[in-house]
């Protein structure tokens, strides 16, 4: 027997690494059994016949593993769960392969980290179960928080701090069915986890369709509102109109058309209920200016009808500066009646503007 | 006839003859097989060996520490690895003489066989 101590060379150390890793699917066990002390034997045998003798590391892995039983190459170990058995086992079963898979040597850093993001997981699960939750409430509508459609903003976060507490409690083990080990818990607890897997690409799904016809049809409505948004100045609405000829004296029953000949209405927003409008007949005209204006809003019929408190509203200046225009001819008026100074050409404009208004 | 295809069937026999006497770790295992006439045995089929009939409780096994260089695994035979021993002897000594007697036996067959081949 020789019993001479020789260190391991690197070669042979290599060569063993090799045949390590072609035996990465067994277990640790039968890993260690199978080249435990191979190194040795192996440095005695290069001692002998030198470093040609190792030959190829895969192919000495077959052979190792064909001579001990195992399957010659590594085989993908199938999710084979064998029928006539409980339930139980079967989740056993499962589990441990589970849990041969992830202690591999490759796989079990990435694992580290995927167990220590666990709570993670409980809050996108917690996330799921409160849009199921949310959908649930009467009233439900697609507006809201992306991360919390539905329902209204404080029932809303009740229901996704119950969602995330219960969640957690059932990570750690204190709420059913986490932390049971009988086996209905067991299968509650699975497929209540496959359906929040599915959930989140269900739900994301959704807010994504959801946040597109919320876009479109906010589109759409502002589209009809510059529709019928009545006569605008810079932006905003035009409420009211106060006239005043060329000579500056405020005009009252003034008709405003357009170029085309249509109404000049303004609508604005509460309008029908503050200002008065002018009546033709029995119609009502929103183009004549300046628009009666009642103290208070008039909300209903009757309160429309009783117009005490109302005026035309006093315009901030009474008077504007004169204004001419060289399409119109100059005609000398008498004496100027305004408490405003004039000159000739505010009578011209004064002139024009009764023109105008003919 | 190439030896290995015949070995399959009796390299747990061929170890456990080699450790009967004496334990041993696996190159050395190795050497007294190869010592013994069978020069081709491939040494990973006997550590594969080794381990499947440790596996089966048919041998023990101990490390030896090494201060300089790896350390060294020896197997050692134990009773159930003498039953096999003496079972499948007995098994190989059957096998062989009936074997023996279909090779030696009526000049005919033979002659008829080489002159089909």
């Amino acid at each position: 027997m020789n019993t001479t101590e020789l260190p391991l060379r690197p070669d042979v150390a290599a060569f063993v690494a090799r045949v390590r890793e072609s035996l990465a699917d067994l277990s640790d066990e039968d890993r260690l059994e199978l080249t435990e002390g191979l190194e040795a034997d192996l440095t005695d045998q290069v001692a002998e016949h030198g470093g040609t003798v190792l030959g190829d590391p895969e192919a000495y892995a077959r052979e190792l593993r064909s001579a001990a039983g195992f399957d010659p190459v590594p085989r993908r170990r199938r999710l084979h769960v064998p029928t006539g058995r409980s339930l139980a086992e079967q989740l056993d079963i499962v589990r441990h392969l589970w849990d041969d898979q992830v202690a591999r040597p490759r796989i079990a850093p990435v694992w580290t980290v995927l167990v220590a993001l666990r709570p993670a997981w409980w809050l996108v699960r917690a996330w799921v179960a409160a849009v199921a939750v949310a959908r649930l409430v009467p009233g439900w509508y697609p507006y809201g928080f992306v991360w919390l459609p539905g329902v209204h903003q404080v029932l809303a976060v009740v229901i996704l701090v119950v969602c995330l507490a219960g969640s957690t409690w059932v990570g750690l083990g204190r709420l059913w069915p986490g932390g049971a080990r009988g086996v209905t818990p067991r299968a509650v607890l699975l497929a209540l986890n496959v359906v929040a897997i599915v959930g989140v690409p269900v739900i994301s799904g959704q807010l994504e369709a959801q946040s597109w016809s919320r876009y479109s049809q906010g589109y759409n409505e502002a589209q009809r509102g510059s529709d019928d948004e009545g006569l605008v100045s810079r932006g905003q609405q035009v409420c009211n109109i106060a006239a005043y000829d060329a000579s500056g004296q405020p005009l009252t029953g003034v008709q405003l058309f357009d170029q085309a000949g249509r109404p000049l209405d303004v609508a604005c927003y509460g309008q029908a209920g503050r200002t008065v409008p002018w009546v033709l007949g029995d119609v009502n005209r929103w183009n004549v200016f300046p628009l009666g204006v009642r103290a208070r809003p008039a909300r209903t019929p009757e309160r429309r009808a009783d117009l005490s408190g109302a005026s035309f509203p006093t315009p901030d200046r009474a008077t504007t500066p004169a204004v001419t225009n060289p399409l119109v001819p100059e005609v000398v008026e008498p004496a100027p009646e305004s408490d405003a100074p004039e000159g000739d050409a505010k009578k011209r404009d004064r002139q024009r503007d009764s023109v105008r208004q003919e | 006839m190439d030896q290995t295809q015949l070995l399959k069937g009796v390299l747990d026999l061929a170890v456990l003859a080699v450790v009967r006497g004496e334990d041993g770790y696996g190159y050395d295992i190795v050497r007294r097989l190869r010592d013994g006439g069978l020069a081709d045995v491939g040494d990973a089929s006997v550590y594969g060996t080794l381990r499947r009939l440790y596996a089966a409780g048919a041998l023990t096994s101990y490390v030896v520490p090494s201060e300089s260089g790896p350390h060294r695994k020896y197997y050692g035979i134990t009773p159930i690895g003498r039953d096999q021993l003496k079972r499948q002897r007995d098994d190989w000594h059957t096998f062989s003489t009936t074997l023996d007697g279909l090779l030696d036996g009526p000049a005919h067959s033979t002659t008829s066989q080489g002159a089909s081949a």
